[in-house]
């Protein structure tokens, strides 16, 4: 009998059917009166598996108490904890004792058997089923069946340790092979789906969800989730607290933003928390948040795992393990963007990518016209929208009693029926009925025949992001139905109109931003393109002269030496820009240390005034200074150079045409808190109240700043400020609009004060 | 032969010196304009006289004309050229510009843009691009 357990052993056999066949040759082996085999469940609890008695069980209370045993009482709960082998010689005793729990008063001496392995999450190992062998009084476990339980254990062990690995690497091979298998055309769902059918098979989860980021405006949409039942309750979209998720305010956001997958135990789940009432129902305690991301690096959503395992928060490990576990999953997501293309919804940047492609198309308005004609069950639709003339024009129209001839169909606000739309808040119904009374002052007489051709018409307005109408839907004619009265909107009507409307009006504002970020792109890389391309072309137009003049032998006068000279310095600009640039993408030289050293701020600023005499005189503005009194800072010299070059330049390049005193005033002092302060002043062409903060921030320009001088690369400000940062000083902008003096105050932090003070010196 | 307007923020600059000086020591008689609202008063001047124009695409709109209908005056040349084709019909239009993408073109087929020369420009190749449209006006 022990052979045929030793051949178990060496046998392929699942873990699903060991339990029954060890039980057999247990029970030949130990012949006791009862045997049972408990499985341990994710939740802790033992629930029985395999039962064998010698005679019936009769008492109810008992069958009951055999299902389900605690892992943290009795002898079970020993040998979890021990993970040895339990033997009760006197029940009567043990319970006595408090370590025992009696199913069944017959029993005189029980043996548990622990069966341990190690799971694939956790390096520690687990008791994962007990067996236990009860023998009732008179038939008492022998000293050689003792031994022998000790011999027969460790083969159980070892049969279950074979077994459950390979099944364990089994699951992981498939894991990994269903993430990282090329997904071709399959759709989002489909995808989702196999990952869940996978996943369940290796991390027992209770639910698990989905939810997809939208980059427009930052948030988190969920878009499916598995399964339908947790804990015998139904789960719905309705159970869920919140189905939109904002990024800022939410823990899912933050793994928008890290990108990296994190677990969120108990006491992670703070106030950021979203779902909390949806956790309570359903009992789910901590979850794992994977990001979805792109091969690009761009996230497009995430996915939230409830794992159903003991709470995490005692077991890091375990915890290390989920992460390990979880990230493949993250990055095995190989989403293709062909994906994309099918899933238009998925993808909302290509969507609205489409839509502004398209937003300028007549046959789009007229589509959309269309779409709406069938949604309301009218005969015509037209939709208008003001081009910032005053006036509102036809986009598109379908149906019978809709303007062809687009150029001529064009109204003024608040004249006739479309008109009085678009400067009413309220939706407009019109039945032919109130003709006489709307004639002349709300019918406009170039629009009679089509009201005419209308037995009733309802217009709404659509509206921009700020609620201010951009445009008008009109509906003519219901559709006549023979059960409804003839031809009329009704209220109900009205409502879907409205509703249409505001979907329209959303997607059109969408679309809007959209293109006002396209317009800010482009006009950006071109400045900047021109900053960096204007001075090679001014050096290329000087060596093309002197070729000419060269191929002419003429020999260069002093005049053209001068101007020679000067290229060097579009030179040295050039390479200081593009310094900036390359910086600018290095996030700003953040990881750049300081080099400190000890200096003599007005000699940094002659040396910048030098680089800038030639462009000042040009311009004739007077570069006037005054330091008196400021000591020496610590600070890194190369980058407090470009703050007082960026500073004096953009006080040089923006002078007024028409001032004609043009100046710049640099001021060194002390203020009241021993802090050294440099002004830069000018009476340039100012700044805007509403572009003070703007300024400051990468890539952003004054609006006058782009009146006069559209080339700029909007860096520079942003630039200034963040060495500042670096440098625990601050760059402020303090504007005096009624003696038109704009000046940036350079404050540097108390501990630069002085050299003498500082801890170099020391 | 006919005077050639360049227009171009940059016009008055030493840089564009060095351009001009070349060109007219070929015999070319230029009209350079560095200020957006300096154009019409050159063109109403010397209406006749225009045989080509010569159109940067950045430069500042100032007060002529708004922020957004010149993408912060990275496209002001493209607005200018819808007022100057209005007046001067028929003229030649030379293009130089950054980045070609700049100009869409539906664009260049609306106002019948001759040439696009991108920056930085060879001094040689835009006196050659302006004798030959000179010659053919």
């Amino acid at each position: 009998m022990l052979k045929e357990l030793l051949n178990l052993l060496t046998s392929d056999n699942n873990v699903q059917d060991l339990p029954s066949l060890l039980m057999k040759e247990l029970v030949d082996l130990f012949e006791p009166d009862l045997a049972r085999y408990y499985v341990r469940e994710n939740n802790s609890n033992f629930k029985r598996q395999e039962l064998y008695s010698r005679e019936p069980i009769v008492d109810t209370k008992s069958k009951r108490k055999f299902k389900i045993r605690p892992d943290s009482r009795g002898a079970i709960g020993e040998a979890v904890r021990t993970r040895q082998i339990v033997r009760i010689t006197d029940t009567q005793q043990a319970q006595n004792d408090g370590c025992y729990d009696p199913i069944d008063e017959r029993i005189s001496n029980e043996i548990v058997v622990p069966i341990f392995a190690r799971h694939l999450l956790g390096k520690e190992l687990r008791v994962i089923a007990v067996l236990i062998l009860s023998k009732f009084r008179g038939n008492e476990f022998t000293e050689k069946e003792n031994q022998l339980v000790d011999f027969v254990s460790s083969i159980i062990n070892a049969i279950y340790k074979n077994a459950f690995e390979h099944e364990q690497k089994e699951k992981r091979i498939e894991f990994f092979r269903a993430v990282t298998s090329d997904l071709g055309s399959t759709t989002m769902d489909e995808m989702f789906q196999r990952f869940l059918a996978s996943l369940s098979k290796v991390i027992p989860t209770k639910f698990v969800s989905l939810w997809l980021y939208n980059n427009l405006d930052d948030h988190l949409v969920i878009r499916s989730f598995h399964p339908q039942r947790v804990n015998r309750k139904t789960v719905t979209f309705d159970s869920l607290d919140s189905k939109v998720l904002d990024c800022k305010t939410s823990l899912s956001g933050e793994i928008i933003r890290s990108k990296k997958a994190h677990i969120f135990t108990k006491s992670d789940l703070s106030d950021k928390f979203s779902n909390p009432q949806f956790a309570k129902r359903f009992g789910l305690e901590w979850f794992v948040c994977v990001p979805i991301v792109d091969n690009d690096g761009n996230p497009l959503g995430i996915i939230n795992l409830w794992p159903n395992l003991p709470v995490a928060k005692s077991e890091p490990e375990l915890e290390n393990a989920i992460s390990a576990y979880v990230s493949p999953l993250a990055s095995g997501i190989r989403l293709s963007t062909l994906l994309f293309e099918e899933d238009v919804l998925f993808s909302i940047d290509q969507f609205f990518d489409r839509l502004f492609d398209f937003v300028d198309q007549r046959s789009f308005w007229d589509k959309l016209a269309s779409e709406v004609k069938d949604q309301m069950k009218c005969e015509a639709c037209s939709i208008f929208f003001s081009e910032g003339d005053g006036l509102l024009h036809l986009k598109g129209s379908t149906g019978i009693i809709g303007d062809p001839d687009y150029r001529s169909v064009i109204y003024k606000p608040n004249e006739g029926l479309t008109g009085r739309a678009f400067t009413t808040m309220s939706p407009i119904v019109y039945y032919s009925e109130m003709r006489k009374q709307f004639a002349g002052t709300h019918i406009s007489k170039f629009r009679e025949n089509i009201v005419g051709k209308s037995k009733s018409i309802i217009l709404t307005q659509i509206f921009d992001g700020q609620r201010n109408p951009i445009g008008v839907i009109r509906c003519n004619n219901k559709e006549e139905t023979p059960a409804r009265h003839v031809g009329r909107f009704t209220n109900e009507d009205v409502l879907s109109l409205q509703k249409i409307s505001q979907i329209i009006s959303t997607a059109h504002s969408r679309v809007m931003w959209f293109k006002k970020k396209e317009q800010e792109r482009e006009r950006n890389l071109n400045s900047l393109h021109h900053e960096i391309l204007s001075p090679i072309d001014g050096i290329l137009s000087h060596i093309n002269w002197m070729e000419y003049h060269f191929a002419k032998r003429r020999l260069p006068s002093e005049w053209d030496m001068d101007r020679l000279k000067l290229k060097f310095s579009d030179i040295k600009q050039n390479v200081r820009l593009v310094d900036m640039v390359v910086a600018s993408m290095g996030k700003m030289d953040e990881n750049v240390p300081l080099s400190l050293s000890a200096l003599q701020l007005p000699k940094l600023i002659d040396v910048c005034i030098a680089f800038l005499w030639n462009e000042a005189s040009r311009k004739r503005v007077e570069i006037q200074h005054d330091f008196l009194g400021v000591p020496r800072i610590v600070g890194d010299e190369l980058q407090l150079m470009r703050v007082f070059y960026n500073l004096l330049r953009n006080a040089v390049k923006y002078s007024d045409p028409n001032e004609i005193r043009k100046f710049v005033r640099i001021r060194g002092s002390i203020d009241r808190q021993d802090r050294v302060v440099i002004s830069v002043s000018d009476n340039g062409i100012g700044v805007l109240p509403e572009d003070e903060d703007r300024i400051f921030q990468m890539f952003e320009r004054g609006t006058n700043a782009a009146k006069y001088f559209p080339e700029g690369s909007g860096l520079g400000l942003a630039y200034c400020r963040s060495i500042m940062d670096k440098h625990g000083g601050t760059l402020s902008l303090e504007a005096n609009r009624i003696r038109k003096v704009t000046t940036f105050h350079l404050n540097f932090g108390v501990d630069s004060l002085s050299y003498e003070k500082s801890p170099i010196h020391r | 032969m006919k005077k050639v307007l360049y227009i171009d923020d940059e016009a008055d600059t030493l840089k564009m010196a060095s351009v001009f000086e070349v060109i007219g020591e070929e015999g070319i008689e230029l009209l350079p304009v560095s200020r957006i609202g300096d154009v019409h008063i050159v063109i109403n001047e010397n209406h006749h006289e225009i045989g080509l124009v010569v159109l940067d695409i950045i430069i500042p709109p100032e007060e002529f004309y708004g922020l957004d209908e010149t993408n912060g005056g990275t496209t002001t040349g493209l607005r200018l050229l819808k007022d100057i084709r209005e007046v001067l019909p028929k003229v030649p239009i030379i293009i130089v510009s950054v980045r070609r993408m700049n100009v869409a073109t539906d664009e260049i087929d609306r106002y019948e843009i001759s040439e696009f020369i991108e920056k930085p420009v060879e001094t040689m190749q835009l006196l050659q691009v302006i004798k030959q449209h000179l010659l053919i006006a």
